[in-house]
């Protein structure tokens, strides 16, 4: 196998944090205190050296970046503080920018300004459309002092706003996830692996979409309060937008559900589930107090500020609502919908959130990769 | 220098540190004749060397490489050692300081200490011995290794002793108390056992029934209550077996001496006698020997087991016990005193005084001293069913308890005073009354009445206190009309004791009125010449210690009285003091209070029914415990408990010294403080001191040392089990962020440990390095580690961060990366922790009390261009505490700090020195052959497999032999005292050492000889170790066989051998230096500069060599200019003849009077000087490889160099540079050393004109070593790529297009990397000269196989040539950098100006001789010589012209070819005779 090696790939990985491989002798500690590196995905050295060495095609095609947890015993033990958690943080934002087709994704990943930029504008248009909205429609008799917020009389127009919210970044997503897929499994010798191998790990798929149990194999002492507390974090957000998207109908709506009902009770459950899982990631890193990198860290705050602001203000909207401040429910709305819309339509498929899609993924086709080689090694065994 | 001739300079320089570049510096300087002050902070100067055990790459031995060494300077006149020192303060300036040091007080009189180690075994205390990194134990006096010079105990006391000793004063024979205590409390039974068993022949006897005056004495009484000293001394006594110690092998005296009585102060004294070596015979009128102890003592008290042993050990010291009898009846006085040189009487007290009451006769009135005898000799004795005990001393407690034993119902003691006043011990008292015997106090019987003539009662009265009498005790007054009667059948008087001394009478022995005899109580002697006593019959009845120290003072004293000396008193012993209440008050306050053990007592209601002993004895537990409670044993160190005092017959103990301030005056100061190693605790998860089998490389060395912990043998700490499996870790505490430079030893330290460690455990063991980039950049180093790879040892590129343990084994887990990145892990038995160098301690206040600034890692800082000199002009700088280096680069920087001292010292050399003077030789002419051998352990190096007892008791039959011993090692400083003592007293004209090489020995024992005033060639050497124990190390007995064969014909040689004398030659002060580049221009400047005239031959058109090609160096200095400065200085010196475009074509002569022809452009100029410097220098490879020569864009470093220094556009684009060209492969199989950093040196160059140029560093290992690593860090952090490659898969360079094309595999990422570069540059390797063959011949000189110039000793001698008078320097040696180019010239000059600074030298006289009458001048040796030594000459001779050959003495090396080529036997080698080497076969085939 032979690689050209690309002189300013360092400097071009470099733009998306910090990376200080240079510190690096290769000495291996890293991958050695990783309870996650295999032999078939061994990082962080590997993927740092590919970077120092100019490897690009190997960088891009790397799925080991995804499958790290970010845990930081690597850096604790490096002899020479180069940081290979950071490093992985780089490369997993680096990555995101390389599946991205429209280059959003890039100026994102790089820069904070230009993702705060990206929400703001976004939150703009929303502003605009309500405005509009209420500039276009205000002949429906909407009375502000009473309990009704009109909520019903939105909803054959919110609903095609809401589907358009959805589907817009999940397009994205969908396209760079190909692009993902083409780069990572239809290249070199991964282009000869059957699909019967796919088959046979979607199991693991499942699993790591659903329980991200791979957090658990972490050697950090709290892994398991780490792995509760992402998984309900998960779970919030999929749940969250899981209702908004297939019961529409029952938040947009001027009813005082009783307690019961699932649309009291799954909201609760899945605010809770945000403002717990967000929240923990907010205190660990102000607790962390790593200066030296909040720079480069401060952007991966954005996301669960945003989860933490979108469920308070959907919570402000709803106690507002069931206390009987219409007024203060519909402005609450607004700025619910100012910050969730921009979450999702940027930070989902251009922004940190895209790793949930990427993550599972590249552990599934990691876990096909290593069963294609398992299952070519005998044959090979016998040959020679 | 400033102004050097206006002031006066100091013939004088300190060295500060002993290790061995301070002992570099203090010879090279003291040789050159400054006087030396060296100064080291141990108690020996040795350093790390002295604990390493083989150096690499040679595997030499360390401590025999380095022992020569030390005793040189133990005894050269011109070094003064001063140990236990540091530095304080210094003032003045350069050529004049006044140094201040602080000497730590030794406690021992450096002055009279012999070093003869008695002291040492004596000690109980045992602390971690520092110098096996705590791996073994030595006591609180020690010496640091064997081989120490000075060669002095020194005493480890750390505080003050918080007690007063008052036990040990307060004894009667001053037993060890604080000493066995301390033994006990740290596990030492036997020792403690012994310790008592030095002063007393009674232990377990003491241990029992001793009225122990030492725990009332007891200062710990003051604070809670006294140790249970007693109680103590009879666990130990149980705890060993008697019958099983071994009894001491004594020097007979033939000297005959009586003693009459086996009682304690008998027996006593024969012991001591006996230890004197004399001949005792006990006389005892009993049946059994032991007197009071066997037939006073009850069993309860006193098993007669335990007596019977301690008798017994008695008599196996040779003492002959005659029971039954009686002197004055079976044998007479005087046929005793006619057969006997000496009498000791201690027949004791063996009456019972009578009662003078009415009465008192009856039958059932008992004498208690009877009674007990009776009882105790196994007759049967009736006793009544109500006794009364008459009595208040042990003695009336005995026959009560006993009378209660033999089964009286009712046992009545009557006391005339109160309990107060009872002379019985208190326990004894208190036991009395758990048994049910009643005391009545103040109660005397008056009368005895009788039934039927049977006693029947007994009237007594009472008694009152009154005044005190003449005891102090109140006297006891009868109280008229107070009488009563007690109803009794038996009673038993036990209220004294009186002597038996009727068989004396008529000889005239003093005595007192109670019938005591009258002695000198100082000393045991009696009025009657010869005739001593001691004990009860001197004292009256008293205690059994007393007794046994009357006996040890009348053996003292009748010792002298048979050597014929006058019978002196033992000195007085201080009086046991008590602390003050203040002390007391603060002991208090410091030591945890606590009460004292409660020995276990039999149940009461078990004990009246036998003889059974009532206390039981300790538990060791217990018995640790409570010595712990002694106040001496609470502190570390020494606890001055004197034992070592009482051992040093050399007197030189001495506790009153006080550390002292020491003033020197010294011109210069030559700094070599050493290092010290990372402490790897500061990396918890590598286990160190966590787990036992994790040990850092030091102490590994230890381990493998002969001399270590372990013998030598490699075992793992936790078990002593063989390791299977060793891993060793590297650049544990270097090459890190926090210390980025390297120790520059560790790489290689580790490959000869796991070389070592598989010669000793054998070809199975497996050893695995874990490292990152192998530095074998030395000389010799690279083909080292290939040898370390082809044996096996296992090299494994990762650095594993965690060690974890298997508890249940002990065992290491270590997980590490293999090839392709698999995880694996391996589980090793030993794990060897490779610890970074760091300055030494205390660095920093080093500096600063010096004055001289330190660099960012505390190291001394300095400078390429002046690499020996600190900040402060003065003050020198060598070793690793300028930067971490191995020894021989440590040795040149000292001789190079040495040039620098001598050239600021120049004016004051030999002021301040002494003239070595020897005693006259004796005339051995005629004399018959008087042989001394004298067999080396050699520790156990030779000892372990050959047994040299037998070898030399073998040589004793050997004839001429006159005396033949065994000494542990022959090179120390005591064994060299004890060789001239042999040689005076035995008058021996021949002395034979059989122990290791002569190569490294043999001058060293031939000035020992001279010392001793024979002539020094008079001496041979058999090497029975090189060539008997090392090679034969698994045969032993075999060994042994061949070790006496090579002593026989050293003992065949010697007989014949004759005392040669050494030809003086004067000197010509002037030195040759072939090479003017950088080496040979620096050593002729540092030559000039100490006043020598310098011949400096160059062949180029202008000095300068390859540094004319540096355009600036790493730490961005520029050369240049300081090329230029210095090419300016060998002008300008008119002390420096400079020949450019010239060549030297021969030179003749030898040291100290060469004489050349230099061929010029003008002709040949002939020069005369006494050294020559060989700097030839080196070249640069020339590839023929990557394209080089076919294509401009790919370029060597120096033509990359150039480019750089030159103001033309930077290089843009991708550079690729490839390192290892022409170094490290199969035709020059050496690493070229400097490449990597002249690589890492230009890529930062490039980097820092163009940030935006790429570069590629393509190498196999990077070697930066030293503070290089920190560019090498620099560069990595600029952005150049290091890319690794495998020796079997190069780089591939290619054309493509207008770039070029660089193909690489890398191993790392396990596929080949393509890189389109602009510029291919190639880091050549340096090439030896091609004229070094011609050089080499012209001197005889020879070159390593690499063609580099081959030098003395690879560790000692860097940069002397085995022959005399000639240096190397620079390249020529092997490839260096400028600034390590630059020491080894200055070393260079600094070892040629101790020759050129003498007005003669010595020539060896081992030379050939021609046999004039028998040389028929057939010149058959003329060619062979391979030093060009002899010439064919022609004579007149009756008219005809004769030929024959003469012989250049100065020339001849004596390595006798010559003489094995004549046909007529007409030349030979003085001490190598034809008839000497024949001598030697015939003795090798026993013809």
């Amino acid at each position: 196998m032979t690689e050209t090696s690309d002189p300013l790939l360092l400097a071009d990985v470099r733009r998306y944090g910090v990376f200080n491989a240079h510190g690096c002798f290769a000495c291996g500690s890293c991958t050695i205190v990783c309870d996650l590196a295999e032999s078939t995905a061994s990082f962080p050295r590997r993927p740092m050296q590919s970077v120092v060495l100019g490897l690009k095609d190997s960088v891009r095609q790397s799925l080991d970046p995804w499958l790290c947890h970010d845990c930081g015993d690597c850096s604790t033990t490096c002899p020479r503080e180069a940081e290979p958690r950071q490093s992985m943080l780089t490369l997993r934002r680096y990555l995101t920018a390389q599946y991205d087709w429209t280059g959003l994704a890039s100026r994102i990943c790089r820069s904070g300004a230009f993702e705060m930029a990206a929400l703001g504008v976004v939150a703009l248009l929303v502003l605009g459309l309500i405005i509009l909205y209420h500039l276009t429609i205000e002949h429906l008799d909407i009375s502000f002092v009473r309990t009704s917020m009109g909520l019903e009389h939105m909803f054959p127009r919110i609903v095609y706003f809401t589907t358009a919210v959805f589907l817009i970044p999940g397009f994205f997503i969908a396209s760079n996830l190909l692009r993902m897929f083409i780069l990572t499994m239809r290249r070199g010798a991964n282009r000869a692996i059957p699909l019967g191998c796919y088959l046979a790990e979607a199991r693991t798929l499942l699993v790591n979409t659903v329980a991200h149990i791979r957090i658990l194999r972490c050697a950090s002492r709290d892994r398991r309060k780490k792995w509760t507390m992402h998984w309900l974090l998960a779970f919030g957000c999929v749940l969250l937008v899981a209702i908004k998207f297939f019961f529409l109908k029952w938040f947009q709506t001027d009813k005082i559900y009783p307690l019961y009902h699932p649309q009291r009770w799954l909201g609760y459950l899945g605010a809770a589930c945000l403002l717990l899982g967000a929240g923990e990631i907010l205190v660990a890193w102000f607790r962390e107090r790593q200066p030296q990198h909040w720079s480069s860290r401060r952007t991966d705050l954005t996301l669960p500020v945003l989860l933490v602001l979108t469920a308070l203000s959907g919570m402000a909207a709803h106690v507002f609502r069931y206390t009987g401040l219409s007024l203060a429910a519909h402005y609450a709305y607004a700025v619910h919908l100012m910050i969730a819309v921009p979450m999702l339509v940027v930070e989902v498929p251009f922004g940190h959130w895209s790793h949930m899609i990427y993550r599972p993924m590249a552990l599934f086709f990691s876990a096909v990769q290593a069963r294609a080689l398992r299952e070519q090694q005998p044959t090979e065994g016998l040959a020679a | 220098m400033s102004a050097a001739g206006t002031r006066t300079t100091v013939g004088a320089a300190l060295v500060v540190g002993g290790g061995i570049g301070g002992m570099q510096a203090a010879l090279d300087l003291a040789e050159a004749g400054i006087k030396v002050y060296l100064a080291e902070t141990q108690p020996s100067i040795g350093g790390v060397m002295a604990q390493l055990d083989k150096t690499f790459p040679t595997n030499d031995c360390a401590m025999c490489t380095m022992a020569p060494r030390l005793v040189d300077i133990g005894r050269h006149k011109d070094i003064d050692i001063l140990t236990l020192s540091e530095v304080e303060r210094i003032a003045g300036e350069a050529g004049d300081f006044t140094v201040s040091l602080k000497q730590k007080p030794r406690f021992v009189d450096e002055s009279k200490c012999t070093g003869c180690g008695l002291c040492v075994p004596g000690c109980p205390v045992i602390l971690k011995n520092e110098f096996d990194l705590s791996l073994s134990a030595r006591k609180a006096i020690y010496t640091l290794f064997p081989q120490a010079v000075p060669n002095k105990a020194v005493i480890d006391r750390r505080e003050e002793r918080p007690c007063k000793a008052a036990c040990m004063h307060r004894c009667p024979v001053h037993t060890n108390v604080l000493g066995y205590v301390k033994l006990i409390a740290q596990g030492k039974f036997r020792e403690a056992y012994q310790m008592n068993r030095d002063v007393n022949p009674f232990p377990s006897v003491c241990g029992r029934v001793c009225y122990a005056p030492c725990e009332t004495a007891c200062n710990r009484g003051q604070l809670d209550e006294p140790v249970a000293i007693r109680d103590l001394k009879r666990f130990v006594a149980d705890q060993v077996n008697i019958d099983e110690l071994p009894v001491p092998v004594i020097a007979k005296t033939g000297k005959k001496v009586a003693v009459i009585g086996a009682g304690p102060a008998g027996l006593a004294a024969a012991n001591d006698l006996a230890l004197q070596g004399h001949q005792v015979t006990v006389f005892e009128a009993q049946a059994e020997a032991g007197g009071m102890l066997r037939y006073g003592i009850p069993e309860y008290r006193l098993p007669r087991e335990t007596l019977h042993k301690e008798i017994g050990y008695i008599a196996r010291l040779g003492v002959e016990i005659r029971t039954g009898v009686r002197v004055g009846k079976d044998i007479s006085m005087d046929s005793l005193r006619r057969d006997y040189a000496a009498t000791f009487i201690g027949v004791g007290a063996q009456a019972g005084m009578n009662m003078d009451v009415e009465g008192a006769g009856l039958p059932g009135v008992l004498d208690g001293i009877r009674f007990l005898q009776s009882v105790n000799s196994g007759g049967t004795v009736q006793v009544g069913k109500k006794i009364a005990v008459i009595g208040g001393g042990n003695t009336a407690i005995d026959c009560a308890r006993t009378a209660r034993r033999l089964g009286a119902e009712q046992v009545t003691m009557v006391y005339r005073r109160s309990r107060a006043e009872m002379p019985a011990a208190k326990e004894e008292i208190e036991a009395l009354l758990q048994e049910g015997i009643k005391i009545v106090w103040l109660s005397l019987p008056t009368r005895f009445l009788s039934t039927h003539g049977r006693l029947s009662g007994m009237q007594c009265i009472r008694m009152a206190l009154g005044e005190p009498d003449a005891s102090g005790r109140r006297r006891p007054v009868p109280i008229p009309g107070s009488e009563f009667t007690v109803p009794v059948d038996t009673a038993i008087l036990a209220i004294g004791q009186l002597t038996e001394t009727g068989f004396l009478q008529g000889l005239g022995i003093a005595a007192n009125a109670n019938g005591t005899l009258a002695i000198d109580r100082k000393t045991g002697a009696t009025n009657l010449q010869g005739v001593f006593a001691g004990g009860d019959v001197v004292t009256g009845a008293a205690y059994v210690i007393d007794a046994i120290a009357a006996g040890k003072k009348a053996a003292r004293s009748i010792g002298q009285y048979l050597a014929g000396k006058p019978i002196e008193a033992p000195p007085e012993e201080p009086e046991p003091e008590r602390l003050s209440d203040q002390e007391a008050g603060a002991l208090k306050l410091r030591f945890v209070l606590g009460k004292r053990a409660k020995m276990p007592e039999m149940p009461v209601a078990e004990r009246t029914a036998d003889f059974r002993e009532v206390a039981l004895g300790f538990t060791p537990e217990q018995a640790m415990k409570e010595a712990l409670r002694c106040l001496a044993g609470q502190i570390d160190g020494c606890i001055e408990c004197l034992e070592c005092e009482r051992r040093c017959d050399a007197g030189a103990i001495d506790f009153t010294q006080k550390g002292r301030e020491i003033e020197l005056h010294v011109g210069a100061v030559v700094l070599s403080p050493g290092y010290r190693t990372y402490d790897p605790r500061g990396k918890p998860q590598l286990g160190y001191g966590r787990f036992r089998n994790v040990i850092t490389a030091p102490e590994f060395e230890r381990i493998l040392s002969a001399s270590g912990p372990f013998q030598g043998k490699v075992v793992r700490p936790s078990d002593q089990k063989t390791p299977r499996r060793i891993a060793f870790i590297q650049c544990v505490g270097s090459r890190e962020r926090e210390r980025d430079y390297c120790s520059a030893v560790c790489c290689m330290y580790a490959t000869k440990e796991a070389l070592i460690a598989k010669e000793h455990i054998g070809p199975d063991l497996q050893c695995d390095i874990f490292f990152m980039d192998l530095r074998a950049f030395g000389k010799g180093f690279e083909a080292y580690y290939e040898r370390a790879r082809t044996q096996g040892v296992n090299y494994i590129r990762c650095r594993p961060p965690a060690i974890e343990e298997v508890p249940e084994t002990g065992s290491l887990i270590i997980q590490y990366l293999a090839e392709g990145d698999r995880k694996t892990s391996r589980e090793y038995d030993l794990v060897v922790l490779s610890t970074a160098m760091l300055p030494p301690k205390g660095s920093s206040r080093l500096a600063e009390s010096l004055g001289v600034e330190l660099n960012e890692f505390d190291f001394c800082r300095t400078s390429v261009f002046t690499p020996a000199e600190s900040s402060r002009e003065g003050v020198f700088v060598a070793g690793p505490f300028a930067e971490p280096k191995d020894i021989p680069e440590t040795v040149m920087h000292a001789s190079a700090a040495a040039a620098k001292a001598l050239s600021l010292l120049r004016d004051a050399k030999g002021s301040l020195i002494a003239a070595k003077v020897y005693p006259p030789e004796m005339d051995v002419s005629g004399q018959s052959p008087r042989i001394g051998v004298f067999v080396c352990h050699c520790g156990t190096n030779i000892a372990g497999v050959i047994d040299v007892a037998e070898v030399a008791e073998y040589a004793k039959t050997l004839p001429n032999v006159v005396c033949a011993e065994h000494d542990m090692y022959a090179c120390s400083n005591d064994t060299q005292e004890r060789i001239k003592q042999q040689i005076r007293e035995h008058a021996l004209n021949r002395v034979i050492v059989a122990s290791c090489s002569p190569r490294t020995h043999e001058s060293l024992f031939r000035n020992t000889c001279r010392e001793a005033g024979l002539n020094g060639y008079l001496f041979e050497m058999a090497n029975i170790r090189d060539q008997c124990s090392w090679v034969h190390m698994h045969e032993p007995e075999k060994a042994t066989v061949k070790a006496m064969d090579l002593v026989r014909m050293a003992v065949a040689k010697a007989r014949l051998i004759e005392p040669l004398q050494k030809r003086k030659l004067a000197v010509k002060p002037a030195a040759l230096v072939i090479g003017a580049g950088l080496a040979g221009m620096v050593a002729a400047t540092e030559l000039a500069a100490q006043g020598f005239d310098v011949y400096l031959v160059e062949r180029e058109k202008e000095p300068g060599g390859n540094l004319r090609r540096v355009r600036y160096l790493l730490n961005g200095e520029k050369p240049q200019q300081e090329l230029a400065a210095l090419a300016e200085r060998v002008r300008r010196d008119s002390r420096i003849h400079l020949f450019t475009e010239a060549q030297v074509t021969s030179v003749e002569g030898s040291l100290g009077n060469f004489k050349s022809v230099i061929a010029t452009a003008k002709g040949a100029v002939t020069v005369e000087h006494g050294t020559v410097i060989v700097a030839t220098g080196a070249g640069q490879y020339q590839p023929t490889e990557y394209l080089y020569g076919d294509c401009a864009q790919v370029i060597t470093q120096l033509d990359l160099e150039e480019r750089l220094s030159q103001p033309e556009p930077a290089i843009a684009g991708t550079t690729v540079m490839i390192q290892c060209v022409g170094s490290r492969d199969t035709e020059r199989p050496y690493c070229s050393r400097i490449c990597c950093s002249e690589a890492i040196k230009n890529a930062l160059k490039i980097k820092e004109k163009n940030p935006d140029a790429s570069v590629y560093v393509l190498y196999r290992d990077i070697r930066t070593y030293g503070f290089r690593e920190a560019y090498y860090s620099r560069a990595r952090e600029l952005g150049v790529v290091f890319l690794r490659y495998d020796e079997d898969r190069k780089p591939q360079v290619k054309r493509n297009g207008g770039r070029l094309e660089v193909s690489v595999y890398s191993p790392l990422m396990e596929r080949e990397i393509t890189i389109p570069a602009d510029l291919v540059v190639l880091s050549a390797g340096v090439v030896p000269d091609r004229q070094g063959k011609d050089i080499a011949q012209l001197l005889k000189v020879p070159l390593n196989q690499d063609d580099f110039f081959l030098e003395a000793h690879m560790k000692l001698r860097p940069v002397d040539f085995a022959t005399d008078g000639v240096y190397v320097c620079g390249l020529a040696h092997a490839a260096k950098s400028v600034g390590e180019s630059i020491l080894q010239a200055q070393a260079a000059a600094a070892r040629a100006s101790a020759i050129l600074g003498k007005d003669h030298v010595e020539l060896e006289a081992t030379v050939s001789h021609v046999v004039e009458d028998r040389c028929d001048g057939c010149a058959y040796c003329v060619d062979p010589c391979p030093f060009k030594a002899i010439r064919l000459v022609e004579y007149q001779s009756n008219g005809t012209v004769k030929k024959r050959v003469q012989v250049d003495e100065a020339v001849c090396k004596g390595c006798g070819t010559c003489q094995a080529t004549c046909p007529k036997n007409a030349i030979f080698v003085w001490h190598f005779r034809p008839e000497q080497l024949t001598a030697e076969i015939h003795a090798a085939l026993n013809v």
